[in-house]
């Protein structure tokens, strides 16, 4: 089966505990520079899909898992070089400084290293370039993991829940960032906060115990279509 | 739910699940060296010695572990009474040193030596004092070297000192009854101090100062862990207690008359645990390194080298102390020292790459797991046959340079599976913890 999406899931199926599914039946596709927002209440999936979508669960069952209309496991290395996670919280490499944790996930990708210096300063992270990151405040930390993965650019980036630990300057420039990724790869993103998904995505995706409730494109994204989704769930 | 059970399930897992598993761990190791009648005496101090000791280290492991402290911080904001508090958390901590670390330790050294019972109940006192003496200490001497706790009382520090110094002075030199009475005392001024002192000590983390690099630097994973081991003193504490190991080693052996026995030395100087958990101490570290590509070159085969250097550093030093000790040293034990680091090097890597701990509450859980001794194992078997036959030293060699192409020439990740078909749903439960 052939698609022109990125990526392209069908019918997944994840869970902890076998037989107690956190997600099922879940079909997700993922279009060449689209900003897809996933939103939804606590417990509704959307940290356990991008976990499964970044190799870390397997634990999971799929009818077909297509990247380029290819088959692939979540695990192969060509995947692994096409996407960057950022997860909600994020306190690995705490000994390196940001210059350094930069550096080795660069290196990891097999690229050359960009000059972050204009995302360092829209982030406001200049004093905190030289400071290893067990040193950073959560905020802090996010901003170099998000940083870090604006200057990647890799095909796909996904971010789990982004604007968490953010002041109000850095999310204002996160959504400018996300904004415009269109114009370098696919976006991911979940999200608890709805303005950061109404003003970023080209399509919505609202999920409920584990499965997609409603989508949301292009003009249907207004704060009351998703509002009106997200309280139907209550 | 009270602060006690708090602790209690904090520490031994739901329903005392460790405990229970720690006395029965115990029984099983007393009945099955007792009833094989392998016989050993031990002297009754070392016994009492070795059960405050060990006790001791695993108390002082326990409060000092970065986890203890992530988890006491939040339990510690609950508006509980401090000495409520102290009491239920020194007493969870106690129990689950004493059941679970210490007693299978007390269980076969008892089974080994038959001790009588004035002794065993000696040896018990020996754990209470050093589950009393120990968080005392901890929190004195937090308390001196802290930035934030503003407790600079050179008396306290003193007292408990001298309390710890009366413990040590009781078991070597004095008899049961009056080393009973120094224990008793020494555990009043221990309980003193635990209630003169700051509940909020226990959260405190010796910060250092930062380092703040000014110029742009490169990453380096090598680097980075040696930054690591600086940055928590347990894994450097580890690695000097390893070379003292190895420089007393050939003396025992040499006791032994036994030509062979030191070959002993290289087999178990593999065991370094906390270098050889890295990763799976650091849960976040071991997300990233799984999410990151080129990670079997970037992280696992530079880890294994990491380990090697180590390895190798120990086998030198006990190398150098047969050397002196014995006035010679065969060619045979060299290679089998250097293949031994090697050899524990790449199985550590394996292990730590393909099954990291997962599921540890404090870092004491984790570097008792019964992983730790799977490596010295090895390489104690391999080293006992090099020992043995010569020509068991040209084998292991010619296995160690598969070994390394197979592990260095790997590029995959972990439990990594190759789904060809999609369609026949070939994802299969697989848990994580």
């Amino acid at each position: 089966m052939k698609t022109n999406d990125l990526l392209n899931i069908k019918n997944l199926g994840v869970w902890y505990t076998k037989g107690k599914p956190v997600i099922k039946g879940l079909d997700l596709d993922i279009a060449p520079g689209e900003i897809t927002g996933l939103i939804g209440l606590n417990g509704a999936g959307k940290t356990t899909l991008i976990k499964t979508i970044s190799g870390i669960l397997d634990s999971f069952t799929a009818d077909s898992i297509l990247h380029d209309g290819k088959s692939f496991s979540f695990r192969d290395e060509a995947f692994k070089m096409s996407r960057f996670v950022v997860y909600s919280e994020d306190h690995s490499f705490g000994e390196l400084t940001f210059d350094e944790y930069c550096s080795y996930v660069f290196k990891s990708y097999k690229k050359p290293e960009t000059d972050t210096s204009g995302l360092v300063k829209g982030f406001h992270f200049e004093e905190y370039t030289g400071v290893p990151m067990k040193e950073l405040s959560m905020g802090n930390r996010k901003k170099a993991s998000l940083i870090t993965a604006f200057a990647l650019r890799p095909e796909l980036l996904i971010l789990d829940e982004p604007v968490n630990g953010l002041d109000f300057q850095s999310t204002e420039y996160l959504y400018k960032q996300i904004y415009e990724y269109r114009t370098c790869g696919s976006l991911l993103f979940s999200s608890h906060i709805l303005e950061s998904i109404c003003l970023t995505s080209d399509r919505v995706i609202v999920l409920e115990n584990g499965t997609i409730s409603n989508t949301f494109k292009g003009d249907e994204i207004t704060p009351e279509q998703v509002r009106g989704a997200l309280n139907e769930q209550l | 739910m009270n602060s006690f059970k708090v602790f209690t399930k904090e520490y031994s897992g739901h329903d005392c699940k460790k405990l229970r598993s720690g006395a029965l761990l115990s029984v099983i190791l007393f009945c099955s060296v007792y009833f094989s009648e392998i016989k050993l005496p031990i002297a009754p101090k070392i016994m009492h010695l070795m059960a405050f000791s060990f006790t001791a280290g695993i108390m002082l492991q326990t409060l000092s572990s970065n986890k203890n402290r992530e988890s006491l911080s939040e339990i510690f904001t609950l508006p509980f009474s401090e000495n409520k508090l102290k009491a239920s958390f020194i007493t969870a901590v106690s129990l689950y040193v004493a059941l679970t670390k210490t007693l299978p330790l007390l269980a076969l050294l008892s089974a080994l030596g038959t001790p009588a019972v004035p002794e065993i109940l000696m040896c018990a006192e020996c754990i209470v004092t050093a589950c009393l003496l120990t968080p005392a200490l901890y929190l004195t001497f937090t308390g001196v070297f802290s930035d934030t706790a503003g407790l600079p009382v050179p008396a306290k520090a003193i007292c408990s000192v001298l309390a710890a110094a009366a413990v040590i002075y009781g078991i070597f030199m004095t008899d049961d009854l009056s080393c009973a009475c120094i224990m008793a005392v020494s555990m009043i001024v221990s309980a003193a101090l635990i209630i003169k002192s700051d509940i909020y000590l226990f959260t405190v983390q010796s910060r250092g100062s930062a380092r703040i690099s000014k110029k742009r630097t490169r990453a380096g994973i090598m680097g980075y862990m040696a930054r690591r081991m600086k940055a928590n003193p347990s894994y450097l504490t580890n690695t000097v207690f390893l070379c003292a190991f190895a420089c007393i080693l050939p003396v025992f052996f040499r006791s032994m008359n036994m030509p062979v026995s030191v070959f002993i030395g290289p087999g178990i100087l593999t065991l370094n645990t906390p270098l050889c958990t890295m990763l799976s101490s650091d849960p976040d570290t071991k997300t990233a390194v799984r999410t990151l590509p080129s990670q079997a070159s970037g992280f696992r085969n530079r880890y294994c080298i990491f380990i090697f250097i180590f390895n190798l550093f120990i086998q030198l030093i006990y190398l150098c102390a047969v050397r002196v000790i014995s006035g010679g040293i065969q060619p045979e034990l060299i290679a089998a020292s250097v293949l031994a680091s090697l050899q524990g090097a790449l199985l550590s890597a394996w292990l730590e790459w393909n099954f990291p701990v997962h599921g540890w509450k404090t870092e004491p859980d984790l570097w008792h797991h019964p992983r730790k001794y799977i490596v010295p194992s090895i390489t104690f078997i391999l080293v006992m046959a090099a020992g043995t036959v010569p020509a068991a030293l040209y084998a292991w060699s010619a296995i160690l340079v598969a070994e390394l192409v197979i592990f260095f020439g790997a590029e995959k990740m972990p439990r990594n599976f190759i789904v060809k078909d999609y369609n026949d749903i070939s994802f299969k439960n697989r848990s994580m913890k």
